[in-house]
């Protein structure tokens, strides 16, 4: 052997390893697709709750689906629709008021740590009251689902074509944590248009099992410009 | 801001409480106003997390409260008025996530009717201006606005105060300055730099009443037009753009076409759309009238009120055959005159009144309110100033220092005023000599209402919460008279008490007033009626009152200060859509300059560029020369508005590189200042006429035109034998066109043989547009607009001077004919969106390729920067990211459309045929499970066209508007032999002309 093999194969071993690693670790993914990411987010809002065991439709919060290009994510104040008056679970509410009952006083407003952020956010106090002086300050998200700048992407084409959200956003009534099911790639889109677009009257299913509903004279578009502007 | 809760309508409802409400905090520490802004241009914000994987995470944080609220990614609109001058036509802020983004014509508005011309569209840009004000100076230092008031109360008690404005169209404001000039003894002084002084003393003479007549072009069938720019520059461009084309349709059954003569001393953009165009000297307008008048008095049977008036003027065959033209058209023809002379325009008075034309296309009754400037006034006050007789002078909306003459002793005269106080938005030349500054808002973020024609009303609403500290100047007065009501009360107010009470609407007052609000316009009648009684004699004595202008002496040549029709003034200085706005005639952009006719320019022995020496006594410009065809040889033509103090902010306009040259040297100003060569006389300040020297000064300077970039004609030495010339702007006679509508336009035919393979089906629509080139009068208003919607960069002079304009849309100028049948084409040049498109075939990327609706797509995240493309292109539309263009200005980040992708560096860009709309409109159709409607979808240039010029549709849905055009008898394609087919029609040109007595039918595109 040579004396300037060395050097290379240790150079190549070295980088194979490193590589090896850094892949290894579970968060690192090809650019553009974040396939299962699942962020902390800053507020523990479980989906599984209020999509799954309360069945609420999706629309009702991210309204925005059936209107604009964006689902939009609520603003505090509609959570307030409900959260006015469920402050925490309802187990610990029966406890308050039995405990109460007991002491003979008026039960206190039980909140959770979690909805606690919320009133804060909309600067209510203790009894849910606006206090003036604490700041309003807007609750800040983290976005899961993420497209290029150059991707204009529009929610309410495919509402309006009636396809469950869970075709794209997978089992959100069972996700604890919001989690990116499918990869949002241009060739994960373009699977289902092309299947579509080909034969416009067999291929309708859905994966979730809806069906698109679709005019006389209308296909799915596979144009460029579609969603590149 | 006023609360704006009790506004009924969605269109108007959903104004953000204040700036910080816009856009939402998302660094947790110093989230100052700054921060919203910078974030603002974006709906999630992004941070660089250290230590992450991933890089970027990104944030969505959606508004707290859930009433009012925008819904992300969903346009709406509100009415309001543009502020971009007196015309005051009604408009559509499209906005965004609470600011606007894009204006827009309001179709509902009675005078605008929907259009919107370049100054309007590029209005927008001043609102995200960084260089406005904030907040108000005492004494050139930053001051709250209780002590700014403060200074202004103290001075004016027991003083002679002095308000000077220009004409004042919000009828509420001139409320609040009557009330405030009865409360100090003040007066008012109006005074217009585009003034219409002569206008309105000619009929004070004539018919005892100082007004300006609305002037109806759709009810005139021969209009005879002296100096006067109506589609381009002068009073109501868009309102009278609208009426012209109105009385312009050669088609169909019904069809009719106005007569339009045309006589003018340089070549104006109305000039360039007439008939039959003559030049004249500027000595020889009053002439030229006086003989007019002659033959039509003979005519009317009135020989003797020709007076003695001398007559010895060119053409006089061609003027005795306009007089029998009027005088055949009478009660439905219209004179117009565009005249700084009184007595020039006592004469265009009276050939009206002989013709019989007042009451029918020019109203007296509901005159026009765009000009009260009295030029007389002003000389007295700056006598008065002179002479230390004023304490206290508001100055509103003027610079006053740059428009006067240097001779009038502007500034000096400004001294010896006690306390000059301005309201300036920006830094100019009076208000650095002003003790107090209260800057005023910009139209869009503040309440205001305007009367441009009497008895039509429009409303202007903010919206967007102020960028600004700022005040209108009817509040200012307010708060100075110790009146602490806001803007919105006091314009309310006014309608509560003087327009409510004159309608006949049933319902509250609220109720009207919302409806006002949300519709941007109403009628109103009005109560005042104008007394014009027409005195016989008004013309002799106005005549006799204003000297005739002087024929210029050998070796000198007249003057004419004229406006561009991008930057009519020194007020739209600062825009750099204006700016760099091809000039329609000239096509040049960032700079004023001298034309003169080639002629003209040979004797002089100066080249385009070469820099001349304009002078008369002590009063001297210097400017580069430009040559241009059409001008009187005997005129030398300069636009005013340039050298605007300031104006070195573009020095950094466009990339900085290392051959970069800057667009303006540092201290320096874009073009020159041209006031000096304004001439005072005692009655008004005169802008044409004045004989001046013009000697080469042996500089030169290069000149950036647009003219041969992007070039349709085979280069001479390249063509095959007769190919050369390609029939590119079509031109007929409405004589042609009525006898035999099949005949009158000779096109090139597609060839049947293809190479192409049938492959691309299109079998759903073909979205296309047909442009009419008798309706386009090369306003340029679509050429702003496009660059308003689609993101378009200004790149500055020298990339210009590059060929690196990034327009999408252009404007091309083609010369036909010579002399005096010279004859001027516009045509709008945009991608054609060819079936067989030239440029898909060469793009080794796939970049560019077909969409299955008609579309030629660009995607900008595929190209990597060939520019095959480009090359292969006919029509040279498409356009090269030499750079990533500075976008470091994050305020004026803000009038960037989110539909639309910046691009960025290295990658072709041309016209998506506003696909944004087209996807956008078909979205809210499947959203209501409907077919897209015919006419449902407006491109952005179709949008802004004053005169309905640009259709688009669905070329393959015979019913549509577009398809019947594209087969109707002028339709013919733009180099259909390449047999490219293209998706772009263009109706030929007619003229309503005899046969053209020379030239093809044929426009070049070089004069």
């Amino acid at each position: 052997m040579s004396s300037w093999t060395a050097p290379i194969v240790f150079a190549a071993c070295s980088l194979v390893i490193g590589l090896g690693a850094v892949l290894a670790e579970s968060n690192v993914r090809v650019t553009g697709n974040n396939l299962g990411y699942e962020p902390e987010q800053p507020i523990h809002f479980s989906h599984r709750v209020h999509a799954g065991e309360l069945q609420m439709d999706c629309l009702s919060c991210h309204y925005g689906a059936e209107k604009s290009r964006h689902a939009g994510v609520p603003p505090a104040e509609l959570c307030m629709g409900c959260h006015a008056h469920v402050t925490s679970t309802l187990d610990v509410k029966l406890q308050e008021k039995a405990l109460a009952e007991a002491e003979g006083r008026e039960p206190k407003t039980i909140v959770s740590v979690e909805l606690r952020k919320l009133y804060d956010a909309l600067g209510l106090d203790g009894e849910l009251k606006t206090d003036p002086t604490k700041e309003r300050r807007p609750i800040e998200w983290v976005r899961v689902h993420n497209l290029p700048d150059y991707v204009y992407f529009d929610h309410r084409v495919h509402v309006a074509r009636g396809l469950a959200c869970q075709t794209c956003h997978g089992p959100v009534g069972s996700m604890e944590r919001i989690r990116q099911e499918s990869t949002l790639a241009m060739g994960w889109c373009m699977d289902c248009h092309r299947k579509n677009a080909a034969d416009p009257t067999a291929a309708r299913a859905t994966p979730a099992g809806g069906a698109i509903e679709l005019g006389d004279g209308e296909h799915v578009s596979i144009d460029c410009a579609r969603c590149h502007y | 801001m006023t609360d704006t809760s009790h506004h009924a309508a969605d269109r108007h409802s959903r104004i953000p409480a204040t700036i910080d409400d816009l856009v939402l905090p998302v660094e947790r520490e110093g989230s100052s106003r700054r921060t919203f802004l910078k974030l603002a241009g974006f709906g999630v914000a992004s941070a660089t997390l250290a230590g992450c994987s991933r890089g970027v995470t990104r944030l969505v944080v959606p508004r707290l409260d859930a009433s009012d609220s925008v819904t992300p990614g969903l346009a709406y609109w509100t009415a309001t008025t543009c502020g971009g001058c007196e015309a005051r036509c009604g408009v559509l802020a499209r906005c965004r996530d609470g600011r606007p983004v894009k204006l827009e014509g309001n179709p509902e508005h009675a005078i605008s009717r929907g259009g919107l011309c370049a100054v309007g569209q590029a209005s927008l840009l001043d609102l995200y201006d960084g260089t406005r004000r904030d907040g108000a100076l005492v004494r050139g230092k930053k001051a709250s606005w209780n002590d700014a008031d403060a200074v202004v109360r103290a001075a004016l008690a027991n003083s002679r105060v002095r308000i000077l404005t220009r004409t004042i169209t919000s009828p509420s404001t001139r409320a609040g300055i009557e009330r405030f000039t009865k409360q100090f003894g003040a007066s008012h002084v109006e005074w217009d730099p585009r003034s219409a002084s002569a206008i309105l003393a000619a009929h004070d003479a004539c018919f005892g009443a100082r007004v300006l007549p609305r002037m109806h072009f759709d009810r005139a069938h021969v209009i005879a037009s002296f100096d006067a720019d109506f589609l381009g520059t002068w009073l109501s461009p868009v309102d009278f753009a609208r009426d012209y084309a109105a009385g312009r349709r050669p088609d169909g059954d019904d069809a009719t076409m106005s007569r339009h003569v045309h006589v003018e001393s340089h070549l104006s953009l109305t000039g360039s759309a007439a008939d039959e165009r003559l030049a004249v000297a500027p000595s020889e307008l009053r002439p030229t009238l006086a003989l007019l008048r002659k033959h039509v008095a003979d005519l009317a049977g009135a020989a003797d009120a020709a007076g003695s008036e001398p007559t010895d003027a060119p053409y006089a065959t061609r003027i005795e055959h306009l007089a029998q033209e009027l005088w055949g058209a009478r009660g439905k023809s219209l004179v117009v005159c565009g005249s700084d002379n009184a007595g020039t325009q006592a004469l265009t008075v009276h050939i009206n009144q002989l013709l019989g034309n007042y009451g029918k296309t020019l109203d007296l009754e509901q005159p026009s309110l765009v000009r009260r400037g009295d030029d007389k006034a002003l000389l007295a006050l700056i006598e008065e100033m002179r002479n230390g007789k004023v304490d206290v002078l508001i100055v509103d909306g003027l610079d006053l220092v740059y428009e006067l003459p240097d001779d009038v002793g502007t500034t000096e005269a400004l001294t010896k005023v006690g306390t000059v106080v301005s309201t300036s938005p920006l830094a100019d030349e009076t208000s650095a000599v002003a003790a107090v500054v209260a800057p005023t808002p910009h139209e869009l973020e503040s309440w205001n209402d305007a009367e441009a024609v009497r008895g039509h009303f429009s409303l202007s609403q903010p919206t967007v919460p102020p960028l600004r500290a700022a005040r209108t100047l009817r509040h200012s007065l307010a708060a100075w008279m110790g009146d602490d009501t806001d803007d919105h009360d006091l314009v309310q107010a006014y309608w509560q008490t003087s327009v409510y009470p004159r309608t006949k609407a049933k319902g509250s007052f609220q109720s009207f007033f919302d409806r006002a609000l949300h519709d941007g316009y109403v009628a109103v009648p009005s109560p005042e009626r104008t007394r014009a009684r027409w005195r016989a004699d008004g013309p002799a004595k106005m005549l006799a009152a204003s000297a005739a202008p002087a024929a210029v002496a050998d070796g000198s040549l007249a003057l004419v200060v004229y406006s561009k029709v991008g930057v009519p003034e020194g007020r739209n200085a600062h825009n750099p859509w204006l700016q760099e706005m091809p000039d329609p005639l000239t096509t040049l952009v960032w700079d004023n300059y001298a034309c003169v006719a080639p002629a003209t320019a040979a004797r002089m022995g100066v080249r385009p560029g070469d820099v001349v020496r304009i002078a008369d006594g002590d009063a001297a410009v210097e400017v580069p020369v430009r040559t241009l065809p059409g001008i009187h040889p005997d005129t030398i033509a300069v636009a005013r508005g340039y050298g605007v103090s300031g104006t070195d902010r573009f020095s950094s306009i466009g990339p900085s590189w290392l051959e970069g040259e800057l667009t303006v040297q540092e201290g320096g100003t874009v073009g020159r200042r041209v006031s000096p060569l304004l001439t005072l006389d005692k009655n008004s300040l005169r802008t044409s006429g004045r004989a001046v020297t013009v000697t080469p000064t042996g500089d030169h300077e290069d000149l950036a035109g647009t003219q041969d970039h992007h070039r349709l004609e085979v280069p001479a030495h390249l063509a095959v034998r007769g190919g050369a010339v390609r029939d590119v702007a079509l031109v007929t006679t409405f004589e042609k066109l009525q006898k035999d509508p099949d005949h009158a336009v000779h096109a090139h035919e597609a060839h049947d043989v293809s190479l192409w393979p049938t492959d691309h089906a299109n079998d759903g629509p073909r979205w296309g547009m047909a442009i009419d080139l008798a309706a386009c009068n090369g306003c340029s208003g679509c050429v702003v607009a496009c660059q308003a919607e689609n993101n378009v960069p200004s790149v500055g002079k020298d990339e210009v001077l590059r060929h690196r304009e990034m327009t999408w849309l252009r404007m091309d100028r083609y010369f036909s004919g010579t002399g005096d049948d010279l004859r001027v084409h516009h045509q709008p040049m945009m991608c054609h969106h060819c079936a067989n498109a030239p440029c898909e075939t060469v793009c080794p990327v796939l970049a560019t390729a077909h969409s299955s609706d008609g579309l030629n797509q660009q995607v900008y995240n595929r190209c990597v920067g060939t520019r095959y493309c480009a090359n292969n292109c006919p029509y040279k539309v498409r356009r090269f990211n030499w750079f990533d263009y500075p976008r470091a200005d994050e305020l004026n980040n803000l009038a960037l459309n989110p539909d639309v992708t910046v691009r960025s560096r290295g990658v072709m860009e041309k016209c998506s045929m506003c696909v944004q709309r087209i996807q956008e409109g078909k979205a809210e159709a499947a959203r209501r499970g409907e077919d897209v409607a015919d006419g449902a979808i407006q491109m952005a240039c179709q949008q802004s066209c004053p005169s309905g010029a640009i259709v688009f549709g669905d070329l393959h849905d015979p019913e549509s508007a577009v398809a019947k055009l594209a087969h109707g008898p002028r339709s013919y394609q733009v180099l259909a032999e390449l047999n490219v087919d293209p998706g772009v029609t263009y109706l030929a040109d007619v003229r309503n002309a005899s046969e053209f007595a020379n030239g093809s039918g044929t426009g070049e595109r070089h004069g």
